[in-house]
């Protein structure tokens, strides 16, 4: 049986609270203020993506106001052309851009930017002469965009998660002059760190919006909706009369909801979701996340003690704290699957939840569970006694020392 | 000592040291890391407003951030920006300033901020009728006499206008840069209207008439900063306010005319100044909260974002760094940023030993000498 991660379909897109808020904000386009910026910062598989074809694609020009829209997209979505409009960081490009050296990086971010600027030039009809530099592109669009007199959408997709050098790129060649038009709402989406955008208006005045899970009701349709068109799509739905089942596992998670349906089990559920690792990198990435994945959030200090009891050996004790940081904290921080949020870092919540059901699902895994959670205890345990005892950091830490001791058998 | 400690955080995962400079125009990272505060509002508004706040409170850091929101955007329903700094208008209190020679200190300013505008934005001059760039090209050599605006076409000879921004006007330094050939097309178009144009000195009206006609601003906001930075005035507020009053003075009537003044000024010179009673003021002040925000938010830029406290370099005994830092010091975003750098050096000077995390004695040995060297306000 094939599990399959779907390709974006206009029909299949189940409706997100979050579009009310985006037609609302488009509608203000043309009060004479420079619209907020718009930034939607979610995990992988919850529908940024679709979301953003959908805007430009069907939503938009369903609005009353017909604003005009471009879509950036700068992780190419899958089995789909970028039509007019649209342009699509292709794979090659994005390659290009990992293996440039430092030297060659802002070079290949211009060159690869100049494609995107030409295709996006020649469809909004305004390319002149045959070989035009990369500033005159940029001057062309933007001069097309400020002197229409119309609303313009501009959906930069998967921004944070592509190469930052591109992202300088594009803030000075496009984004930065235009958050200044103000008939231009620029909507940001992607995962991971933020970007720190030089452009007050793109970054100060920007506004996060939430994505959020699919609610119950638009989980059981987009199951049903699969198992209808199954001969098209090539999705074949195993347990349509089990979406509550299903619903429970994925809480609404757009991607895993659908390959869970699929008949997908937890273990393939993750594979999918770290399919944005290269592949040389995703079992060593795997192992990390799973040592890690039962803390709510993890500091450098709990690296070896939950690496060491993963695999049952003591090799990262042994580590200094900069090689530990290298070897394990920067390639985590680099899948953007992980990220800083108050005092520590965390796994994306959807993720870690799979991970954490994995060892659950799995008896034999349950021993490397509670080697885990014995090792966080007496961790925790260690550190508490660091503190005064009724200090609030000790406090703190004894609750997770009894939280984990709690779920380690025989103590 | 800077050498080293660029290594010592390069180990860590820094790209730069994002608390060497006190001086906010110095920096040239601010744009990344400059945080928000509530009276960003009032300073963007296009009203006339006065910000409050004593040295190292993130005066200039606003000011540069007003400005440089505008030098992007170049008209599109922003103001044209004009960055008025007192202590290259005097040298000392001594003298007295009129109103005509406000005005002519902030035409000059304006002129050059103009050109330099333009040399970023060549197209808002090359898409102008004839007539129109006849009487722009005639306000800048009006203006632009010592030296001639053949002086500052020389310094777009390579066709890169970034040289102008650093030595005129620095709101531009982090814009995007033209073609070289569309600078160069300015520059001819310039030299080519007819040099006999128009040499006599212009009004500010005329310059307001002319930004907003022909260029399209909407109005024209004059940021006066520095007040508090010139010999005499430091301990004469009074005397300081006296200074600037004449222009101060205008306020209402300028407004009429689009012409938006902006102060910003430290609050023991406010009861002085003549603003009249109206205008919105505000204080710019700083909770410890948002003090550890301005590390926080430097420290995720200097290392790309990898993290976003100096927690993460500390071992597990040292949390809150940021918040122990804001209750130690003075609420003020300068004090702040010369302690976090002081913390660095000392694990600089132990790393070398050996040392890969934060330590409780690095922290204390910089509130030592945060508290015994000297605050730095005082040092500045």
């Amino acid at each position: 049986m094939t599990i399959k991660i779907p390709a974006y379909q206009a029909d299949a897109f189940r409706d997100r609270p979050i579009l009310a808020d985006i037609k609302q904000a488009v509608e203000q386009i043309g009060n004479g203020n420079v619209q907020s910026p718009i930034v939607i910062q979610a995990e992988r598989g919850s529908g940024k993506t679709w979301l953003s074809l959908h805007l430009h694609r069907v939503i938009l020009k369903e609005l009353e106001s017909h604003p005009n829209s471009l879509l950036l997209c700068l992780a190419a979505p899958q089995e789909l052309q970028a039509e007019k409009n649209e342009w699509f960081l292709s794979q090659e490009d994005a390659l290009k851009l990992a293996q440039a050296g430092e030297e060659a990086i802002t070079a290949t971010a211009d060159e690869v930017l100049e494609a995107g600027l030409g295709k996006l030039a020649k469809d909004l009809g305004v390319w002149q002469g045959k070989k035009p530099s990369i500033g005159e592109l940029s001057a062309w669009i933007l001069n097309k965009i400020q002197s229409s007199n119309e609303a313009w959408v501009v959906l930069v997709d998967s921004a944070y998660e592509s190469n930052w050098r591109l992202l300088e790129a594009l803030e000075e060649r496009l984004l930065g002059a235009l958050a200044t038009m103000t008939n231009v709402l620029i909507l940001i989406t992607g995962r991971g760190k933020p970007y720190p955008w030089q452009s007050p208006y793109l970054r100060t005045q920007a506004r996060a919006l939430p994505l959020g899970q699919l609610g119950a009701a638009e989980a059981k349709r987009q199951i049903q909706y699969y198992d209808e068109v199954k001969q098209n799509l090539g999705i074949t739905i195993v347990s349509k009369e089990k979406w509550e089942q299903i619903m429970e596992q994925s809480r609404g998670h757009p991607l895993a909801n659908i390959l869970l349906a699929q008949g997908a089990s937890v273990d393939e559920v993750i594979d999918k979701l770290l399919d944005v690792v290269a592949e040389t990198d995703r079992p060593v990435i795997r192992d990390y996340l799973a040592a890690l994945c039962p803390l709510d959030h993890f500091v450098e200090d709990h690296l070896a003690t939950m690496l060491d009891a993963y695999f049952d050996k003591e090799n990262y004790r042994k580590m200094g704290r900069l090689e530990l940081r290298r070897a394990v904290l920067d390639k985590l921080i680099q899948t953007n699957l992980v990220h800083w949020r108050k005092g520590g870092y965390e796994i994306d919540e959807n993720l870690r939840h799979y991970l954490r059901s994995s060892f659950h699902d799995n008896p034999d895994q349950q021993v490397i569970w509670h080697r885990l959670c014995s090792a966080a205890a007496n961790l925790y345990k260690g550190w508490a006694d660091q503190f005064p005892k009724n200090s609030a950091e000790a406090h703190h830490y004894q609750e997770q020392a009894t939280r984990f001791a709690e779920l380690t058998p025989g103590r | 000592m800077e050498d080293a400690l660029q290594y010592s955080l390069q180990t860590l995962g820094f790209r730069f040291n994002p608390f060497k400079h006190l001086e906010a125009s110095q920096d040239p990272h601010l744009s990344e890391y400059l945080v928000g505060h509530h009276s960003f509002n009032l300073v963007n508004e296009q009203v006339p407003a006065v910000v409050l706040a004593p040295p190292g409170a993130g005066k200039t850091a606003m000011l540069i951030y007003t400005a440089r929101s505008c030098a992007l955007a170049f008209g599109r329903n922003r103001p044209f920006p004009i960055m008025y700094a007192l202590p290259e208008a005097i040298g000392d209190t001594s003298q007295e300033l009129s109103l005509d020679q406000h005005q002519a200190h902030i035409l000059r300013r304006g002129a050059t901020s103009l050109f330099t505008g333009l040399a970023f934005h060549p197209e808002c001059f090359l898409n102008l009728t004839a007539a129109d760039q006849y009487r722009v090209t005639g306000l800048l050599r009006g203006l632009m006499q010592t030296p001639p605006l053949d002086y500052y076409l020389g310094l777009l000879s390579t066709g890169n206008p970034q040289r102008l921004a650093n030595r005129f006007d620095r709101s531009y330094t982090f814009l995007p840069l033209p073609t070289p050939q569309s600078v160069n097309e300015l520059c001819r178009s310039i030299k080519n209207t007819d040099q006999t144009a128009n040499l006599s000195q212009p009004s500010l009206q005329e310059f307001a008439g002319i930004v907003q006609d022909v260029l399209k601003f909407q109005k024209i906001f004059v940021l006066v900063d520095g007040i508090d930075g010139f010999a005499g005035s430091a301990n004469n507020s009074q005397k300081a306010a006296q200074l600037i009053n004449p222009l101060l003075e205008q306020t209402m009537d300028w407004a009429g005319q689009d012409l938006i003044i902006k102060g910003f000024f430290p609050p023991e010179v406010a009861s002085y100044l003549a603003f009249p009673g109206s205008i919105q003021s505000i204080l710019l002040d700083w909770t410890s909260d948002k003090l550890a925000q301005v590390l926080r938010r430097r420290v995720y830029c200097a290392t790309d974002g990898q993290f976003e406290t100096l927690d993460a370099l500390c071992n597990i005994g040292l949390r809150g760094l940021e918040n122990t830092l804001a209750e130690v010091v003075i609420p003020l975003p300068r004090e702040i940023i010369w302690l976090a750098n002081r913390l660095l050096l000392a694990f600089e000077q132990r790393h070398g030993a050996g040392g890969e995390t934060l330590l409780k004695s690095d922290l204390d040995q910089a509130i030592e000498a945060y508290q015994t060297q000297g605050f730095a306000v005082r040092a500045t």
